[in-house]
């Protein structure tokens, strides 16, 4: 297994490097310029003078590789520097990855997002896992009863109605009509634990984007819990297992949900990077200041060193947790050996 | 029967639900009209009492939390992507003289608006002298003085810097410091209209003590100062999140504090959605007090009025939707040299457009304004017949454009020999060319509706359109990376808003002089997309550019560059406004501000309960 990783790990490189230089060129061969909201009666010399300053007339290669370097070497550096308090080598005049429209450090700014994408979406997958894997074991445990039919339907509809509409639908009957919830998130709120209010504010601002996401999550992932304890149930060895006298409980809890929960897992463990990269239509919605509306925004505003600093971390997670459920599944599964 | 029970109790809970949903929509709607007539009349008469000044001191008067769903990248108006980041300037910096809602400059940080009459403006018109206030200080403590005027324009005209300001201080020869609270700004040459340096929300002043280490390249590296900037305005930042939030707090050194102004203690602009869901929080759910740029149909912007929480705010300046004629021949060859001066040989002068303004009538003739302005904007825009529809200063030559007359129009078609000789709809003209016309525009629904209507209209009268819509990306990108830019132009007509920065004229209408078309030889470089040139225009445009702001013929030059590029070049259909929601309870807004920050007077906003 340790060797296994090892070399995932090392293959892992490579990859990145091929999906840095793909990012790059497409977004390098996308037209579209950082100057084109500003006003149409701004002088064609100015914008000209705006993107040299912005570094975007160097040649392909030359941007590619300086920012490489910066992704590479700066970032990381910077990153050291700032959880140890350290200084290495000439760090005031370290150069960093600049978003083009806010002229701040991308790092900075993703850094700055991430306690928002982590509660909403966090709580949201968490919630989305806790309902849907009972849901489905029961379900499958008890097919076709009335519960396993109204559960079918609620997470026939949580999948195939699209985030905008039951997010919009939601703003709509709770903020417009009843006036229970606001309908955008207040970002800068900081929960005082400590203050009813403040907690009371928050649980207030959470409660639709949460619902909406973790409705849409669980629906995919109970169907999928469902299905794989169906499999398991019919099994030789559940027939086994009741032979030999268990009781039910044991034979549900121990053998099949442990046989079935091995592609659930698997499943989970590829989902998590979603949770950085961020649901970027919920987000923009509720205005969330998540990852995935930061990546919207840069797109829309042709920041190009912010969107290639994002798809490439989305790109490294998604590697990182591939290798992850492959080893989740060796460790889950005693008959997997990847040696 | 298991079955049948349940679904017994399904339609039994389908109707009970029903029921709710209905009852409860009957008395929401109820209760949101008697609501809406309650509060128009005693919020009418809340304006009559609250016109007092309202007692308290600066900064009692809790949050005003403005939504702008372009969230704001930064704070510093030189560095800014778009109106978004200067609005966001706008609270904490200021500029020496502003414009009001009618485009008229007046006194921010100055004492007084220079005139020729009180010596503040040279005779020879090359030379203002600013005096600012005495006794401002910026949020730090520290007077500002006029020093900082200097390095402003230091800051801004250095290269390296990536000024989008700029062009403000492209003519500007020297800014020298007299004393501590005067300024002289010296151009090129006569500058009639001065007042675009230091003017507005797009120049305010930096501090120098700030800024100093900003300049040039190391401009990028000041996120803290470009975050933060040190103002002299009614407030200051205090938490910046790039693309998000915004969160200021009152400045105790503002000028107008001791007299109680701002009235709001904390500021807020929270940024994202779309235009539709923050005209909602305002007009709907009443949970914020301003939404800005509301680009939204009138048939959903209307109805959410009507709930009587907040109301529509409209300002008019010069955002024109226009149909843009070439001059110049598309289908010239090679197309990229054709792009040049018409008069000159290789020009390639359009075979029917070009001084051909009988045409040009013909075809805005047959156009209904109304029925267009009803389709795309409803109250937030209204019909023009010119691409200036700024007060007096709007020709009215061309006002019987308001009327549609396919008639008329067919009749001047006929006089100008134009006939469907071969029976298939189309006119020809005399030499055999069929009136027939790529019609290019950006892809939005308005527009492409825009399109439709219009073709229908030149149907009538024997003209076809080859519609096609461009991404919005491709058709507005500066870089002209793609054949699709307006700046190329490789089509007979396009259709878009094309607005001025500043109230003057005069700098609008450069863009329409010979010099500035765009071609190849300049990468495309040049406001004069139409290539509008003519001796005319050149010869009456160099007149204005000589011409002081009080004379009395000033006006009449102004109407004929109009007239000179309405006759061929620009076919004038909506001059659209720029909308804002305000919620009910804020007052002191006066009439929106087109020109400058919609902000401008945040210091005077005020809430009644």
């Amino acid at each position: 297994m340790g060797r296994y990783i090892v070399r995932r790990t090392l293959f892992a490189i490579p990859t990145l490097i091929v999906i840095s230089l793909i990012i790059f060129a497409i977004l390098d061969l996308a037209p579209g310029d950082p100057t084109s909201q500003l006003p149409l009666t701004i002088p064609a010399e100015v914008r000209e003078r705006i993107r040299e300053s912005l570094g975007l007339n160097d040649p392909f290669l030359v941007k590619w590789l300086k920012w490489m370097q910066l992704m590479f070497i700066n970032e990381p550096l910077n990153a050291i520097d700032g959880i140890f308090g350290t200084c290495i080598g000439d760090c005031e005049n370290r150069a960093r990855i600049i978003s083009w429209s806010s002229r701040a450090p991308a790092m900075d700014i993703i850094w700055q997002r991430l306690p928002q994408t982590m509660w909403v979406l966090g709580v949201a997958f968490v919630l989305g896992i806790v309902i849907a894997i009972p849901v489905g074991v029961y379900s499958a445990y008890k097919q076709y009863s009335w519960f396993d039919n109204a559960g079918t339907f609620v997470t026939m509809v949580g999948f195939s109605v699209p985030v905008f509409f039951t997010g919009i639908l939601a703003i709509l009957v709770f903020s417009v009509w009843l006036g229970w919830f606001p309908s955008f998130y207040t970002t800068t709120h900081v929960v005082d634990w400590t203050s009813w209010d403040s907690i009371w504010f928050q649980f207030e601002q959470m409660v639709m984007p949460v619902t909406v996401l973790s409705l849409f999550n669980a629906a995919a992932l109970s169907r999928f819990t469902r299905a794989s304890v169906l499999d398991n149930l019919n099994e030789d060895y559940v027939r086994t297992a009741r032979s030999k006298g268990l009781r039910e409980n044991k034979v549900v809890t121990t053998h099949v949900m442990r046989n079935s929960m091995i592609p659930v897992v698997t499943l989970i463990a590829l989902q998590v990077p979603g949770i950085f990269a961020g649901a970027i239509i919920t987000e923009t919605i509720f205005r969330i200041n998540g990852l995935g509306q930061l990546l919207i925004i840069s797109i829309g505003q042709s920041d190009v060193p912010m969107v290639q600093t994002l798809t490439f971390m989305f790109a490294f997670l998604i590697v990182l947790f591939n290798l992850v459920a492959d080893v989740t599944y060796g460790v889950m599964d005693p008959r997997i050996r990847y040696d | 029967m298991k079955k049948t029970r349940l679904l017994a109790l399904l339609a039994v809970l389908a109707m009970v639900v029903a029921a709710c949903g209905g009852t409860g929509e009957e008395t929401t709607t109820t209760a949101v009209t008697g609501d809406d007539e309650a509060t128009t009349t005693t919020s009418d008469d809340t304006t009559e009492t609250t016109e007092a000044p309202t007692a308290g001191g600066a900064g009692e008067g809790g949050n005003l939390l403005l939504l702008q769903w372009q969230a704001v990248s930064q704070v510093n108006a030189y560095l800014s992507t778009g109106t978004k980041d200067l609005l966001a300037g706008s609270l904490v910096l200021e500029p020496l003289a502003e414009y009001d809602p009618t485009g008229a400059v007046v006194p921010a940080l100055a004492a007084e608006i220079p005139t020729v009459e009180n010596g503040g403006i040279s005779e020879d018109l090359t030379q203002i002298t600013w005096t600012l206030q005495d006794g401002i200080v910026w949020s730090d403590g520290s007077p500002l003085t006029a020093d900082d005027v200097v390095f402003t324009w230091e800051y801004c005209s250095d290269e390296a810097t990536g000024c989008q300001a700029a062009g403000n201080f492209v003519d500007i020869v020297s800014v020298e410091a007299v004393d501590d609270l005067t300024v002289t700004v010296t151009f090129e040459g006569a500058k009639p209209f001065p007042f675009v340096a230091f003017t507005g929300y797009s120049s305010p002043i930096l501090q120098r003590a700030q800024f100093a280490d900003c300049v040039g390249e190391a401009a990028v590296g000041c996120t803290e100062e470009n975050f933060s900037p040190v103002g002299t305005g009614p407030y200051m930042v205090t938490e910046m999140r790039p693309e998000d939030t915004v969160l200021y707090e009152v400045n105790p050194n503002y000028r107008g504090f001791a007299e109680g102004r701002p009235f709001f203690g904390t500021v807020e602009i929270k940024g994202g959605g779309d235009a539709e869901a923050t005209a909602r929080s305002v007009l709907e759910i009443g949970e914020a007090d301003y939404a800005w740029n509301l680009q939204v149909a009138p048939e959903i912007l209307t109805p959410m009025e009507a709930a009587g929480i907040g109301s529509i705010a409209v300002n008019f300046t010069s955002s024109v939707e226009a149909i843009r004629v070439n001059q110049t021949d598309p289908d010239a060859d090679p197309p990229s040299e054709y792009q040049g001066d018409p008069r000159e040989p290789t020009g390639g002068t359009n075979p029917y457009f070009y001084d051909n303004p009988d045409l040009i009538r013909a075809l805005s003739m047959a156009i209904n304004r109304e029925e267009l302005n009803a389709v795309g904007y409803g109250v937030t825009g209204e019909p023009t017949c010119t691409f200036w529809p700024v007060g007096e200063e709007a020709t009215t030559t061309f006002d019987w454009c308001l009327t549609q007359d396919v008639e008329g129009a067919n009749a001047i078609l006929d006089d100008l020999g134009y006939e469907d000789t071969d029976g298939d709809g189309i006119r020809e003209t005399p030499d055999g060319l069929p009136l027939e016309w790529d019609y290019v525009t950006s892809t939005n629904a308005v527009r492409q509706s825009f399109q439709d209507l219009i073709a229908v209209y030149w149907e009538q009268i024997g003209v076809a359109t080859n519609m096609s819509n461009e991404d919005a990306g491709l058709f507005f990108d500066g870089t002209c990376a793609s054949d699709a830019c307006i700046w190329k132009f490789f089509a007979p007509l396009q259709m878009y808003t094309n607005s001025s920065v500043g109230p003057d004229a005069a700098t609008y209408f450069a863009d329409y002089q010979c010099s500035a078309i765009p071609t190849s030889a300049n990468s495309w470089g040049g406001g004069n997309i139409e290539r509008h040139c003519t001796e005319e225009f050149d010869s009456t445009y160099e007149e204005l550019s000589v011409t002081p702001l009080d004379d009395p013929g000033r006006i009449d030059l102004i109407h004929a560059l109009q007239d000179d590029v309405l006759a061929t070049s620009v076919i004038p259909l909506v001059n659209r406004g720029t909308v804002s929601a305000f919620a009910n309870t804020i007052q002191g807004v006066g009439d929106l501000n087109g020109w400058d920050s919609e902000y401008w007077n945040v210091e005077d906003w005020t809430r009644s309960e």
